[in-house]
């Protein structure tokens, strides 16, 4: 289920005084079981640009098209596009409500009309998804740690099944561990082959995690392509305000004082593999 | 006051405090809190989702009094209700949540609101207005509407207004949660210049581990206790403490040590890009 974005443009107010563009002339396409980072500063259009995906926004100009289809073009149900296309808000926990985590989850598949058993199926399915322990259930959503509730947010839009997961800072404010977690359960969704785009501010999750990076500053999509080659542009990205995960500005460091290492690096076991083997190759002792 | 009494800090002496769920249900958020903070030290407190952090800060604020045990401010405790504003005067606070905590139509006037309701002369409040918002390097956007600044801009002004009142220490609970890196850094470097040129005491908690990096001294929390603490090099050196109590060493603290362990001759505990960028470069020339 491929998406399109086409020259897409929007204008918060048009025709006041206080008119805003917060993108402009976007174009780009999605192919499915894609995992795709989006990067920008804080105010660069990333929320205004997913929320246009799902039909949550409609475009002052341009389109986007789900398989083929002008999401806006007349007889076009947008309660279905976003059965498919599936979109997780910064800071979901603020978004439950209800008294059982089970209501919760079940929110979205009741409300497109599934029945009990349907529903049930996939509340436990989502649960499983999101390692989410089934005793957890019967609890007030309250009661949960901070982890917790944003697994249960993110459970109740998996529910629904979506072709496509949108998550919007999906780990922020949550400690080390709980971080750790969902990230792992975003990278097993994506292996699942689900399409991923992961909206984050932290550079090195984005940069173990997905394959292709866009950045946005300031309303325009000014890079688009595969993670390595993104952040090898550590002046580039510093312009915007971001910058590359710390390992790969070790290296670039380390090359500028003349190590033959790559530039391209982005974990840490990258990082120790290339710095051995250089070590190596000089005929360092020590380095085994 | 006696010499000794002058030097005292900020100090916690077995504080144990329960939070009630309900009438029957209360839940063990401090078990028993140990601390001693020196005048002028930055301390970064780490530790899970319910280790006790906010809560201890809290304590350091008088927000919370302790159910057992003990909270000195600056040789005041807590506990007396006469000295609760000249705590709070002393050991100002900053949340998670820029737009909580700005209350007022343009920046200045934020600012302003502290030493206002401390009942300062006006002539004096717009000096202290004025030095607060250039120590933080935000004199420019006196006249400025809050709503319109970035989210580290936000903060900043937040600290502004603590300023203003002449704190010894600013307790600021996860300020950098709800920042991009670029405002999570200008936080962070505005903190550490405070700490540095005007001594100000500061306790920082934080769910980024890099952020450790700026500290004088870590303190980890977990279940309501302090469970270690040292500088920064000493606690991440303990790696598979740090881990156990859920969190991780920072991305350059893991290369030193993996390069380590594959016998490559550098210290393990090395924390910064430039540190380890040296390090490699010493041990590749040979000297």
């Amino acid at each position: 289920m491929p998406i399109e974005v086409r020259n897409l443009t929007h204008t918060y107010m048009k025709g006041t005084t206080s008119e805003v563009t917060a993108i402009s002339g976007i174009d780009f396409r999605v192919d499915d079981g894609e995992f795709i980072g989006l990067i920008g500063a804080t105010g660069s259009g990333k929320s205004t640009l997913i929320q246009h995906l799902n039909g949550l926004l409609r475009p002052t100009a341009g389109n986007v098209i789900v398989d083929g289809v002008d999401i806006w073009s007349k007889g076009v149900s947008l309660k279905q596009i976003r059965r498919k296309i599936g979109l997780v808000f910064q800071y979901p926990e603020q978004q439950v409500f209800e008294e059982t985590v089970y209501d919760d989850i079940a929110f979205g598949p009741r409300n497109l009309g599934f029945s009990q058993t349907e529903t049930e199926e996939r509340v436990k399915k989502a649960c499983t998804l999101v390692g989410l322990d089934r005793d957890l259930l019967s609890r007030s959503p309250f009661e949960l740690s901070g982890g917790q509730v944003r697994r249960v947010a993110i459970a109740g839009i998996l529910a629904i099944q979506p072709k496509v997961l949108i998550l919007d800072e999906p780990t922020a404010g949550l400690d080390p561990k709980g971080r750790a977690e969902i990230l792992d359960n975003i990278k097993q969704l994506h292996e699942s082959g689900m399409t991923v785009i992961l909206v984050s501010h932290n550079m090195d999750d984005v940069a173990r995690l997905c394959e292709r990076v866009m950045v946005l500053d300031r309303g325009k999509l000014v890079a688009d392509g595969p993670a390595r080659e993104v952040f090898s542009q550590r002046e580039f990205l510093e312009s915007m305000k971001l910058k590359p995960p710390e390992v790969t500005v070790l290296m670039e460091k380390l090359r500028k004082r003349g190590w033959a290492v790559r530039n391209d690096v982005l974990t840490v076991e990258e990082a120790h593999a290339e710095i051995v083997k250089e070590l190596r190759r000089k005929g360092v002792a020590g380095a085994v | 006051m006696t010499a000794v009494e002058k030097a005292r800090g900020l100090e916690a002496e077995g504080v144990v405090f329960r939070y009630e769920v309900d009438e029957s249900d209360k839940v063990l958020a401090l078990a028993g809190a140990d601390l001693e903070i020196s005048q002028g030290e930055f301390v970064v407190v780490l530790g899970p989702n319910g280790s006790g952090k906010s809560t201890l800060a809290k304590h350091f604020n008088a927000l919370l009094l302790p159910d057992e045990g003990d909270v000195w401010v600056f040789g005041m405790n807590t506990k007396d209700p006469e000295l609760t504003w000249e705590i709070r005067r002393s050991a100002g606070m900053v949340f998670q949540n820029p737009d909580n905590q700005l209350v007022a139509t343009v920046v200045e006037e934020d600012v302003a609101f502290g030493p206002e309701n401390l009942g300062v002369e006006p002539g004096d409040i717009r000096t202290l207005v004025a030095g607060a918002l250039k120590s933080v390097g935000m004199e420019e956007f006196h006249r400025h509407s809050p709503h319109h600044l970035s989210g580290g801009q936000k903060q900043r002004v937040a600290i502004a207004g603590i300023l203003a009142m002449k704190p010894k220490c600013i307790i600021l609970d996860e300020p950098t949660a709800m920042l991009d890196p670029s405002g999570r850094e200008e936080v962070m470097k505005t903190i550490k210049r405070l700490n540095e040129e005007m001594g100000i005491t500061v306790i920082h908690i934080t769910h980024f581990m890099d952020e450790a990096l700026y500290a004088d001294r870590v303190i980890v929390m977990d279940k309501g206790e302090i469970v270690m603490a040292g500088t920064p090099k000493e606690v991440f050196g303990q790696w598979k403490r740090v881990s156990q109590v859920g969190l991780e060493v920072p991305p350059v603290g893991q290369l030193s040590r993996r390069l380590w362990s594959s016998g490559v001759n550098i210290d393990p505990g090395i924390l910064t890009v430039d540190e380890l960028v040296d390090e490699l470069c010493r041990l590749k020339s040979g000297i």
